[in-house]
């Protein structure tokens, strides 16, 4: 199973941050409402981003640095698209977990949105796993 | 650079939620101070345009909520999700939204008779533009002044830039005899109410920043920066209005309404640049010390 571990945390922040300050603000100008950085920001994921897994994940948890409501959660594989039952009536919670139904090997792309109840900022990411069956090993 | 559509919507939405409702309370200041000064015509198309601001600003303040629950969502299905709109409004931008809705109505409704504003529409219209102080980083201090401080601000931004499309739709005719009066009324009072606008809004930033180097080393401040550039230039231009244009149209000179047009015009563009940059930087990104 997945470990918790320092996720991609989607859209927030990342990119602009190595970039020499002229391109910073060049970019800002350019493309300013075109991501979002938000004030909530996810910690870690499990199962972890990237993982890749020898057994299906039975949940995904997501934790981040303050309370949020859980908006949007979706598992999409290469084909098809997993509904998982979200409760917007929750209350705000630094982690979130949703169950999931079993599923089928193959590489998935988890995606979630989520809101901070005071102010109503809005964070978005995604991040992907796979899980596979172990190789059965010879006796 | 990743482009999230609904991301730059919900700030373009914000931006003209801020415009409308800060120029409909701004109008309606205006008429109020400016009333005795006005041709019937002239305050007829300041109350219409007025009101019409006022409605304006409680449908696409509504819309923001739709943006928002198509942004969680990721996709347009989201605009009709009665349970992401219902998670927008109760994140404290529906209260906001409650707050901006009853103002708005109470000012546009008493725009309706042609009389001057009176209490009511000016309950209204600090209602209306104070409403934006209901929610956002500065509830996220520890004191409540800084939301004090930043009604006292946005209270400043509408009278300012409120008064810019009315003085606009004075200067129309060309004549300087028109304009002059509300003009230099306006210029008067202008004074103290940016010198408000700006302490307040200085005071607002100090406590959202823990040192001024966060306005150059975080996305935050670097927005905050650009805005503050675009303030800068308006100033320039309401400087030149008070200082030259204004005893110009005093003295009777008609070339110096165009002059005023065009003054003007770059004021409502500058204007325009602030709220989208103010909304992006609301919207977008926070205060690092708030992250």
């Amino acid at each position: 199973m997945g470990h918790f571990s320092r996720a991609p945390a989607g859209r927030q922040g990342g990119r602009l941050r190595h970039a020499p300050l002229t391109a910073r603000l060049v970019a800002l100008l350019v493309a300013l409402p075109l991501v979002a950085l938000g004030h909530a920001h996810l910690l870690a994921t499990s199962p972890a981003a990237s993982a890749s897994l020898i057994a299906a994940p039975r949940s995904v948890t997501l934790s981040f640095n303050e309370s949020v409501r859980l908006a949007v959660l979706k598992l999409e594989s290469a084909t098809d698209e997993v509904p998982l039952p979200v409760d917007r009536n929750a209350a705000p919670a630094k982690t979130v977990t949703v169950a999931l139904p079993a599923l089928k090997p193959g590489a998935y792309e988890v995606r979630w949105s989520a809101i901070t109840v005071d102010d109503g900022h809005i964070v978005t990411g995604r991040f992907g796993f796979e899980w596979h069956l172990a190789p059965t090993t010879p006796p | 650079m990743s482009v999230d559509p609904w991301a730059a919507a919900a700030v373009l939405v914000t931006a003209l939620t801020y415009a409308a409702t800060l120029g409909a309370a701004g109008a309606s200041g205006f008429l109020a101070y400016s009333w005795g000064l006005l041709a019937p015509e002239d305050r007829r198309a300041i109350r219409r345009w007025a009101a019409l601001l006022g409605v304006a600003g409680c449908v696409i303040g509504a819309l923001r909520l739709g943006v928002a629950a198509a942004w969680m969502d990721g996709s347009g299905a989201g605009l009709t999700d009665p349970s992401l709109w219902r998670l927008a409004a109760q994140s404290g931008e529906g209260a906001a939204l409650g707050l901006r809705g009853v103002a708005l109505v109470l000012l546009s409704a008493a725009l309706l008779r042609d009389r001057r504003p009176g209490a009511l529409a000016l309950l209204g219209a600090a209602g209306a533009a104070g409403s934006f102080a209901l929610t956002g980083h500065v509830h996220r201090t520890a004191s409540a002044l800084p939301a004090g401080l930043l009604w006292v601000h946005l209270l400043g931004v509408a009278c300012w830039v409120g008064a810019l499309v009315p003085l606009l739709l004075i200067a129309r005719r060309g004549e300087p005899a028109r304009i002059a009066p509300p003009a230099r009324r306006f210029g008067v009072l202008a004074v103290p109410v940016v010198g408000a606008l700006i302490a307040a809004g200085v005071l607002v930033l100090a406590s959202l920043l823990e040192s001024p180097a966060e306005l150059w080393s975080s996305d935050y401040g670097r927005l905050v920066l650009l805005k503050l550039g675009a303030v800068a230039g308006l100033l320039a231009c309401a400087a030149l209005n008070k200082l030259s244009l204004t005893p110009r149209l005093c003295a009777g000179d008609a070339r110096a309404v165009r002059a005023l047009r065009i003054s003007i015009g770059l004021e409502i563009v500058l204007a325009l640049g602030i709220l989208v940059l103010t909304a992006a930087f609301t919207t977008l990104t926070g205060p690092p010390s708030l992250e």
